[in-house]
């Protein structure tokens, strides 16, 4: 017996989802999406399909240009380095260990910050201004100058850039966290749960944070590209990642020497990460862009 | 007003307190001896040793010895650099000049590119000409700076050899140091034929600052290619143009200047990514500023040089941005409006 | 879309531009240049200089910076014609006994006029004393201004002269404890410079000793105007030089510590002459419009050395397993392409010292495996080597270098740590020797077997600092001296034979290559002095 339509209620689609169907309206923004799905695919199993160790020199074959060249040869792909090592599985793991951990340390960054903006967001008085100075303080420090000097401190290496790193996201997460709170405070939405008699806890936790999750993500998305920038900046100057490391930075970096010689050592890996910032950015506007369209 | 100021002043010293506490605390962090790390002398006899750890009260509490920090830093005294073994103060005003010179014409670029360009986008808002600034916009801030930078050597440096790529002028032109901005140097100087030297010089300016550039310029696009958006928005806008007035005289008069005022406190943030892309700018091109000489202290392992930069170029940071909000305050009638009415 | 379009032809432009190599040079136009420019040369040098005064150092960039440009030495070594040649020196004889040395002096030799110094008289026999007795006696002022005299004092020049006298402003006579067959050929060094005793007592008088060696003044073709660490040293043609003012009037080191960058600075012409180009764009130069490329001799060493001192590095056996696990044929492809002799010994095959007989480590990483358990490494056992990140004459990318010897050690089992530290604070570090094994070489100053072994290996060195393996065996330095002490030619080959033996089977240190070095220039710059045993001298370059 086929069913009636009579009883079904037109279906609205919750918030999130229409911010979903907004978002993949935009073709060039879900082509990105894509894209940086494809990306942290690679990132994730990367090690596990390259066709060569990141590490292994093959020393028969010591600067082999890329397959489509006359001189190249199939089995390196996108050539070899100086050392014989493969560019293609290079790259790969680049993906890794930039993109990867770039998403990583946002990650861990935002969680860290989000619950010192919530902290700061709603208490008041001199605690709040204490923290407030110490947060500008922070944030008036170049970026890159707080993680060189704190790699300056622990010593160069990728993982001590890493803590640099997060530390160099975590004011701006709570910087944010912190604005969109104060800007929900005063929503009478709030006021109303407040003479409700619900706790701070309970308003932070049901009432604000749905509704603050959306800047969150949009945060990271810009955290994730500042991350991947400041490593790779690191790694290039020869602070973070060091030399020989497949990291997309010191690969530019290692790569310098040879670009009169071997100038797709210097161009393919700037091309993987340009491509792989424009999607994450290119996710983020889109990100943007379909929050306003809802909120209109 | 004047509450205002005095707020103001209030977050200029706290913060500048707060760093203060961060660049001692650094002498303490950093690897190696504190006494050898605050006084920047690499190798003490043992009596040496003993009369600095009691200069700088070493030997006393934590409170003692950054009192006596505090008071070392407003005498200008940063110790001296393990490197060149001269007061670190010294070295930074040299080399502040060239930066500050770099990053000054790269603002000019940006501001020269980026205001018309936002507007332009910000006006023909959802047309082909908005779409195509915003899409170059976004590709070009994707492009991580030390790559441009390398572009740009690979194109316009080793390919062409149209431009040089290092330093701020030929070696072999003797320009005497009087300001340490070298443009100006030029003109001070006793030189013959300084046309010859005002080209090399800025030939070796092009390429720095182009790449310096290509951030900020982005950032600014986006974001008066946003205000203008909100700008357009407003009624008065709509009765502007209701009045009859040609687009031109609308731009001129109501938009340009009520999109630009409400960016004005966001120029910190642009200052910000401007010091970032200094440091990896300078290293790229060895333009002898600021940055250069940070990362070199770096590779050196010069903690009394790190220490001092992060505590002076913070410091300026921090000026900066609230010179930034007293003149945003200043120029802008609603600010002080809002500012009265929560008062 | 369109987004995406603009993405598309740029990526797809700019690649394409690069991977076709597209060359644009021909559309290039440069402006007629300024004729000041013309009267200048720029070289762009590898590093800072530790300071202006070679007695203090061994390292090449100090000795490159000073040796030649602000200082003369008593006598010259003409490396072309094998032979001796006046310097401030006019002439000079040796006693029958061998245990004296006259000097006669050359007269109306003008020293620098600086800003900082005014002589008022020209250089005599005072000078030669103050010099010389700076490193060799205790109680001179300026002997503590320096830690130590590497070179001398390894050559134990310090205990071999007896005395020195002026019998005349312009005779010198120096007594010998006994007789050397090298002395005259140590003078012409470039340690044994002259530099100005009024000065030393101007500078004495005010307090200021330390500045002796930062703001030289000798009597050489360029005097000393400014220097910025990390960004140029300015020298000025001395107007009065004793043997003609020099063809250029300014001469520029170009602090330039990456090779790729001083290369590219050569192709734009911001450098006249660059330093040690890298061996894997030597092709490129070679076939480039413009350019020449000088060689020199592959007179010295690269080596890798282990700290003796430290366990298990003190240990022969863990080292020669080490040496065993070392793939050189790679290294020598990979890191000098080919542009350089593999190290059978520490001196190499063209020196009358070298021992042919040797029986050599080769790469065999299953007999390292083996060795090294039995030496009791386990698997996973870390170390470091540190490397410094600048090109040396005899390595030209020791990163590299460090790169495919931890790839080789990861075979047996052992993790690698590269450090890598700037030149002058790595020489520091090594000097402390908190290192395990360290990447560095040696550039031989003289024609002699004794320079490859002495300065890097004895005791002496050991406890000056030079010695980057801290190793100090009695046997092999008795060899040396016997080997120093004796007239004939024989009898020192068989010594030198025996010591490297000795090296051979202890391994302090691994030979790892005698590199050829290069300096290339624009075409437009001529007779730029660039030979073995002597630091770089632009004392006879033109530029047209």
């Amino acid at each position: 017996m086929p069913q009636s339509d009579i009883y079904n209620e037109i279906e609205y689609p919750g918030p999130y989802k229409q911010a979903w169907l907004k978002f993949k309206q935009n073709h060039v923004s879900w082509v990105c999406f894509c894209i940086v799905v494809f990306f942290i695919f690679v990132a994730l199993i990367g090690p596990f399909i390259s066709p060569y160790s990141p590490y292994y020199q093959d020393t028969n074959y010591v600067l082999l240009p890329p397959s489509w060249q006359t001189a190249g040869n199939v089995h390196f792909l996108l050539g070899t380095d100086d050392l014989g090592r493969d560019v293609f599985s290079r790259l790969i793991h680049g993906t890794s260990l930039t993109f990867g951990i770039s998403l990583l340390v946002a990650f861990g960054a935002m969680i860290i910050g989000v619950s010192l903006g919530a902290l700061a967001g709603m208490s008041k008085g001199v605690r709040s201004s204490i923290f407030n100075h110490l947060l500008d303080a922070i944030l008036s420090i170049p970026s890159l100058l707080l993680a060189v000097v704190i790699v300056a401190i622990l010593g160069p290496g990728l993982d001590n850039t890493v803590w640099a790193v997060m530390l160099v996201l975590i004011p701006q997460f709570v910087h944010r966290t912190q604005i969109v709170i104060r800007d929900e405070l005063k929503k009478e939405y709030i006021i109303a749960a407040r003479l409700d008699g619900a706790s701070e806890f309970h308003i932070l936790k049901n009432s604000i944070f749905p509704n603050i999750i959306e800047s969150i993500i949009l945060q990271y998305s810009l955290a994730v590209s500042a991350a991947m920038l400041d490593i790779a900046a690191l790694g290039f100057l020869g602070l973070g990642a060091q030399h020989g490391s497949p990291e997309w930075g010191a690969m530019l970096a290692d790569s310098i020497d040879l670009i009169y010689r071997a100038s797709w050592l210097a161009i393919l890996p700037g091309i993987t990460m340009f491509l792989c910032l424009l999607s994450v950015n290119t996710v983020g506007h889109g990100l943007r862009n379909a929050l306003k369209q809802r909120s209109e | 007003m004047f509450i205002y100021l005095i707020r103001r002043l209030n977050l200029l010293i706290t913060t500048l307190f707060v760093i203060s506490i961060i660049s001692f605390s650094l002498g303490h962090l950093f690897p190696g001896d504190p006494v050898i790390n605050f006084s920047g002398h690499p190798s003490l006899t043992y009596s040496e040793y003993q009369t600095i750890s009691q200069q700088l009260a070493l030997d006393k509490s934590y409170f003692e010895q950054y009192l006596v920090y505090l008071t070392r830093i407003f005498h200008g005294d940063f110790g001296v650099s393990f490197g060149s073994q001269k007061p670190i103060v010294d070295d930074f005003f040299r080399v502040l000049p060239a930066s500050i010179e770099l990053s000054f014409y790269a603002l000019v670029v940006t501001l020269v590119i980026s205001l018309p360009l936002g507007l332009w986008a910000g006006i023909k808002n959802n047309t082909l000409i908005d779409r195509v600034i915003f899409s170059i916009a976004t590709v070009f801030n994707s492009i991580p700076i030390f790559w441009v930078g390398l572009l740009f050597i690979l194109i316009f440096t080793l390919n062409t050899g149209w431009l040089p790529m290092s330093g701020r002028l030929n070696l072999l032109y003797e320009v005497p140091t009087i300001t340490g901005f070298l443009l100006l140097d030029i003109g001070l100087s006793e030189l013959p034929n300084k046309g010859y030297v005002y080209l090399d010089a800025l030939h070796h300016l092009i390429l720095p600052t182009i790449t310096l550039a290509v951030l900020p310029v982005t950032l600014v696009i986006g974001m008066m290619r946003s205000s203008v958006i909100h700008v357009m928005g407003l009624p008065y806008i709509k009765a502007a143009q209701t009045k009859g007035l040609s687009s031109w005289q609308l731009i001129s008069r109501h938009v340009f200047r009520n999109a630009l005022l409400p960016i004005i406190p966001q120029f910190g943030l642009l200052f910000n990514t401007l010091v970032t892309s200094t440091m990896i700018t300078e290293v790229i091109f060895s333009w002898p500023g600021i940055g250069h000489w940070i990362i070199e202290a770096i590779y050196q392992r010069d903690f009394p040089a790190i220490q001092a930069a992060l505590f002076i170029v913070a410091s300026m940071m921090i000026s900066i941005n609230v010179l930034l909000e007293i003149a945003h305050m200043l120029v802008n009638p609603l600010m002080r409006k809002e500012f009265n009415a929560t008062k | 879309m369109i987004k995406l379009d603009i993405k598309h032809c740029w990526l797809i432009s700019v690649s394409l531009f690069y991977l076709t190599g597209c060359d644009l040079a021909g559309l290039a136009s440069k402006p007629k240049p300024d004729p000041r420019l013309q009267d200048g040369l720029v070289y762009c040098s590898e590093g800072n200089p530790e300071n202006f005064n070679p007695q203090t150092t061994t390292s090449s960039i100090t000795l490159d910076a000073s040796a030649r440009q602000v200082y003369d030495r008593l006598i010259n070594y003409n490396s072309t014609t094998q032979e001796f040649e006046p310097g401030l020196a006019t002439s000079w004889q040796t006693s029958d006994d061998g245990l004296t040395v006259d000097l006669f002096l050359r007269q109306d030799v003008a020293f620098h006029h600086t800003s900082y110094f005014k002589p008022t008289r020209s250089f005599n026999a005072d000078d030669v004393i103050f010099s010389f007795n700076r490193w060799r006696l205790k109680s001179h002022p300026f002997h503590d201004v320096a830690p130590d005299y590497p070179f001398v004092q390894t050559q134990q020049l310090n205990l071999l002269i007896d005395d020195i006298t002026a019998l005349s402003p312009y005779h010198v006579q120096i007594k010998l404890v006994q007789p050397s067959s090298s002395f005259i050929t140590q003078l012409t060094t470039d340690y044994m410079v002259i530099l100005s005793a009024e000065y030393g007592h101007y500078l004495n008088l005010v307090d200021k000793k330390e500045q002796i060696d930062v703001l030289p003044v000798g009597t050489g073709p360029f005097y000393f105007a400014q220097y910025i660490p990390d960004e140029y040293i300015r020298f000025k043609a001395h107007p009065n030089y004793w043997d003609g003012k020099s063809k250029l009037d300014q001469l520029i080191f170009d602090i330039t510590p990456k090779s790729s960058t001083r290369l590219a600075k050569l192709v734009t012409g911001e450098c006249d002459v660059i330093a040690y180009p890298i061996a894997s764009e030597m092709e490129i130069l070679q076939d480039k419009a413009g350019i020449t490329l000088q060689s020199r001799n592959a007179e010295n060493i690269a080596f890798w050395a282990f700290n003796t001192l430290k366990p298990p590095f003190d240990k022969p056996e863990v080292r020669r397993a080490l040496t065993r696990a070392i793939d050189l044929q790679t290294i020598l492809k990979t890191v000098y392409y080919g542009m350089a002799f593999p190290a059978k010994s520490v001196i190499p095959p063209s020196s009358w010292g070298f021992n042919p007989n040797l029986t050599l480590y080769d790469y065999n990483p299953e007999l390292a495996k083996k060795e090294l358990e039995a030496a009791g490494i386990k698997a996973g056992f870390e170390m470091e080597i540190w490397a410094p990140h600048i090109e040396r004459a005899y390595n030209p990318n020791s990163l590299k270098m460090a790169e495919l010897i931890k790839a080789n050690l990861a075979a047996v089992g052992i993790r690698v740590n590269i450090v890598d530290y700037e030149w002058t604070t790595l020489r520091k570090k090594l000097a402390a020797k908190e290192h395990d094994s360290v990447l560095i070489g040696w550039s031989a100053d003289i024609p002699d077997p004794d320079n490859y072994l002495r300065p890097i290996l004895s005791c002496t060195s050991a406890i000056l600092g030079n010695n980057r393996a801290g190793w100090c065996n009695p046997e092999f330095d008795t060899l040396l001296i016997k080997a120093q002490l004796s007239e004939n030619r024989e009898t020192r080959k068989d010594l030198y034979f025996q010591a490297q033996s000795i090296l051979n089977q202890q391994v302090p240190i691994v030979p790892i290559a005698h590199s050829m070095s290069f300096l290339a220039k624009q075409d437009n710059v001529f007779k730029v002095n660039f030979s073995a045993f002597s630091a770089i001298s632009f004392r006879e370059t033109e530029k047209l």
